[in-house]
């Protein structure tokens, strides 16, 4: 009964409303321009509270600030998808890191330990095997700390 | 607003705690472009939802926080969650599932706009114009070369020998050339000690110009020191854009060394070069922007020098709030909110000497035409806006459904498939929210009212009596809300009533009509801005008549 209520309900607003409604954007199309004024205040304010509650990037995943958790997500998920799909240039990924990377407010994402350890991520996640592996972290030089990372990221990575 | 904030918190308290699991969020309906409702999902905190954006409708991250604060308290609208019982590795699977949706609508973006770039240079080329500006060689001056601070850092970057030249050939596609042109650009900087742009620096009021601190000054040497290493190694990377990088470790570099000189905190502008738009804002909520922006550029002090957490992401935060204190407050300026602060860099373009790249121009840049239309075709395609086939509920709905393999697995996690988009009615954000309550394995469900329900819920405990409650019904009388032409004109609320909303909404619709007609008087003076209203809060009142409230009234960011 209250299903079928709220069906009606609901199919007579959308008839009454159908031609404005929309998803508008938090910032493009906001009621009222302080909106995305007031929006972005709290995202500087609440990224300044993660900084004080976390140990900083770099860490593993559960430690490291949401940001470079988010960070290191995307450019897991961006590794993976880039590996199986055929046609993509060194160039390609490295310009596709940089922009995932940007978005997270980095721009020397090379400085970055997360980087090479969401890459290694990734490509577990892309099913490469471990003798596949080995000749990864051996092209970049195996004694390298960015390569014992990336390592790491595919032996151990975040759940 | 006080108390409201102490209600909110208290709510927030519970709902907060919860809103670091899993959960669907359906955003109630007001006027304007939530007039249909709204539905998100929370996973750990962080709210993903697809809005339209130009045509398109691109995914948002928001933080919890800025999401309840633009929709609940300030648009008004009251938001329900659906807290899901379920496993945190399942919330990590959903998680990653929108991280590759938003990392898909990125890199195709990405694509599109060094497109448009590339189109914008050959035009330049093939008019014989200056080429548009190269992203951040204007952080630094050709004009201020053999700079101390620069001198400085080349020396201790590079040492005495000189840098090699740039193996990469001013050629090829113009996405290259930019590339190769602005690795030259942060190599000539360093080689010939640029100095600091002026334009590159936010101005902060003289009232936020405190002295430095004895942390935050040792926090800035230690910036020095990763900054020089940074630059050394960027000069020296095989990375084919390492030039950006390279320039804004520069400049940034040379803003804290003239922080520790000054004894006054120097940082670049993030907003520097952004066409700032229109601020018809009313003094009020300018005030409260510009003690907003203070506070944060305070913590920003304390949390990031101070405290010595001086990583690139940490100091484009302090950046940013700098930046938004240096603009009279406007943090707005960056575009589209994230979860994770604006993360805007600093980016100040100047314009160089570029060659042209050999061959046919004509032919390239009508071959760069007719690739950027493809990727736009592209990108239509795939993810523009339709209201019943392809909206925010659809693609939320297809994004959560696709985290998992399978129906089972889905089930297994969730406790039922996702309710899809292409059911009877699945697209309207109020369906598919009952839906998710009625199949899924909810745990709990919170509702939290609006920020007028909760003011007005206040008023009434304090003044009991047929006499507030009166009062605060009529938008003209209440205490707890100002009229705005952007509401609307009406006169009675609708959103608390249920079975008088008809009647009510009779008399918010003969309001509206007369409110326009009055605003045809007025419309020389207003532009029509009256009339309009009027016009709209009769539109507003018709589904009161059929018992549907849509309007609610908005606030603003202001005490």
């Amino acid at each position: 009964m209250r299903s079928s209520l709220s069906l009606s309900l609901c199919a007579l607003a959308v008839a009454a409303s159908l031609a404005l409604a929309g998803c508008g954007s938090i910032s493009g199309t906001l009621e009222s321009p302080s909106d995305a004024i007031a929006g972005s205040s709290k995202s500087i304010g609440g990224s300044f509270n993660a900084i004080s509650t976390s140990s900083g990037s770099g860490g593993k995943s559960a430690s490291a600030a949401p940001n470079m958790q988010s960070f290191e997500r995307d450019l897991r998920v961006f590794t993976a998808g880039f590996a199986v799909t055929p046609g993509g240039s060194r160039e390609d990924f490295l310009r596709g890191v940089a922009r995932i990377a940007e978005d997270h407010g980095v721009s020397d994402w090379e400085a970055e330990p997360t980087t090479p350890r969401a890459i290694g991520e990734g490509l577990r996640d892309a099913g490469l095997s471990a003798a596949q592996m080995d000749a990864f972290v051996d092209g970049i030089g195996r004694g390298r700390p960015e390569a014992q990372l990336a390592l790491e990221g595919y032996r151990h990575p975040g759940s | 607003m006080r108390a409201f904030a102490a209600a909110l918190a208290l709510l927030a308290g519970t709902a907060g705690a919860r809103a670091a699991e899993l959960g669907f969020v359906y955003v109630g309906p007001n006027t304007g472009n939530g007039s249909g409702g709204h539905a998100a999902l929370v996973a750990a905190g962080v709210v993903y939802h697809l809005q339209n954006e130009g045509g398109l409708l691109l995914l948002a991250r928001d933080g919890w926080p800025e999401f309840e604060l633009v929709y609940r308290e300030l648009e008004n609208r009251p938001l329900t969650v659906a807290h899901l019982d379920v496993a945190p590795e399942t919330v990590e699977r959903v998680q990653r599932a929108f991280a590759r949706l938003r990392v898909e609508q990125e890199i195709a973006l990405a694509r599109r706009d060094d497109v448009r770039e590339d189109v914008a240079w050959l035009e330049a080329f093939a008019a014989g114009a200056p080429t548009p500006g190269l992203r951040g060689a204007g952080l630094v001056d050709p004009a201020r070369a053999g700079d101390p601070d620069a001198a400085r850092l080349r020396e201790r970057a590079v040492g005495p020998a000189p840098l090699s030249p740039p193996a990469a050939e001013l050629a090829g596609d113009p996405t290259s050339l930019r590339e190769a042109l602005l690795a030259r650009e942060a190599d000539r900087a360093l080689e010939g000690s640029y100095g600091l742009a002026r334009a590159a620096i936010a101005q902060l009021p003289a009232v936020l110009d405190r002295p430095l601190s004895e942390p935050e000054r040792a926090g800035l040497e230690s910036l020095c020191e990763r900054l020089e290493r940074e630059v050394a190694a960027l000069a020296r990377s095989a990375r084919p854009d390492r030039g950006y990088p390279m320039l804004l470790a520069q400049a940034r570099y040379l803003a804290a060394r003239r922080s520790l000189s000054s004894g006054r905190l120097v940082t670049l502008d993030v907003f520097a070069g952004v066409d700032p738009p229109p601020d018809s804002l009313p003094e009020g909520v300018r005030a409260k922007r510009r003690a907003e922006a203070a506070e944060l550029l305070r913590r920003g002090r304390e949390l990031v020098l101070a405290a010595g957490h001086t990583d690139e992401a940490d100091l484009n935060l302090l950046e940013e709030a700098a930046s938004a204190a240096a603009h009279d407050g406007r943090a707005d300026l960056a575009g589209p909110l994230s979860e994770i602060g604006l993360r805007k860099l600093p980016a100040l373009a100047r314009s160089v000497d570029a060659p042209a790249p050999p061959g046919d121009l004509g032919a390239a840049l009508a071959s760069a035409r007719a690739r950027f239309e493809a990727q736009d075709k592209q990108l239509a395609e795939r993810w523009s806006y339709a209201l019943v086939r392809r909206n925010c509920i659809t693609e939320l709905a297809r994004a959560t459904g696709g985290a998992f393999g399978s129906d089972a697995e889905v089930a297994a996690a969730l406790g039922a498939p996702v309710p899809r988009g292409d059911e009877p009615f699945g697209f309207v954000p109020f369906v598919f929210f009952e839906r998710v309550r009625e199949r899924l394995r909810v745990a709990a469900v919170d509702e939290l009212p609006g920020r007028r329900a909760v003011e007005l819920e206040r008023v009434l405990a304090e003044s009991p009596g047929l006499a507030a409650r009166l009062r605060e019904s009529f938008a003209y009388g209440s205490t707890v809300y100002e009229p705005k032409l952007r509401d609307s004109a009406f006169l009675l609320f609708t959103d608390d009533v249920f079975w008088r909303r008809p009647a009510y909404g009779a008399v918010n619709l003969a309001f509206g009509l007369g409110y326009a007609g009055v605003g045809l008087v007025t419309a020389p003076f207003d532009r029509g801005a009256r009339a309009l209203a009027g016009l709209e809060g009769a539109l507003w009142s018709l589904p009161e008549l059929g018992f549907v409230n849509v309007r609610k009234g908005t606030y603003d960011w202001q005490d």
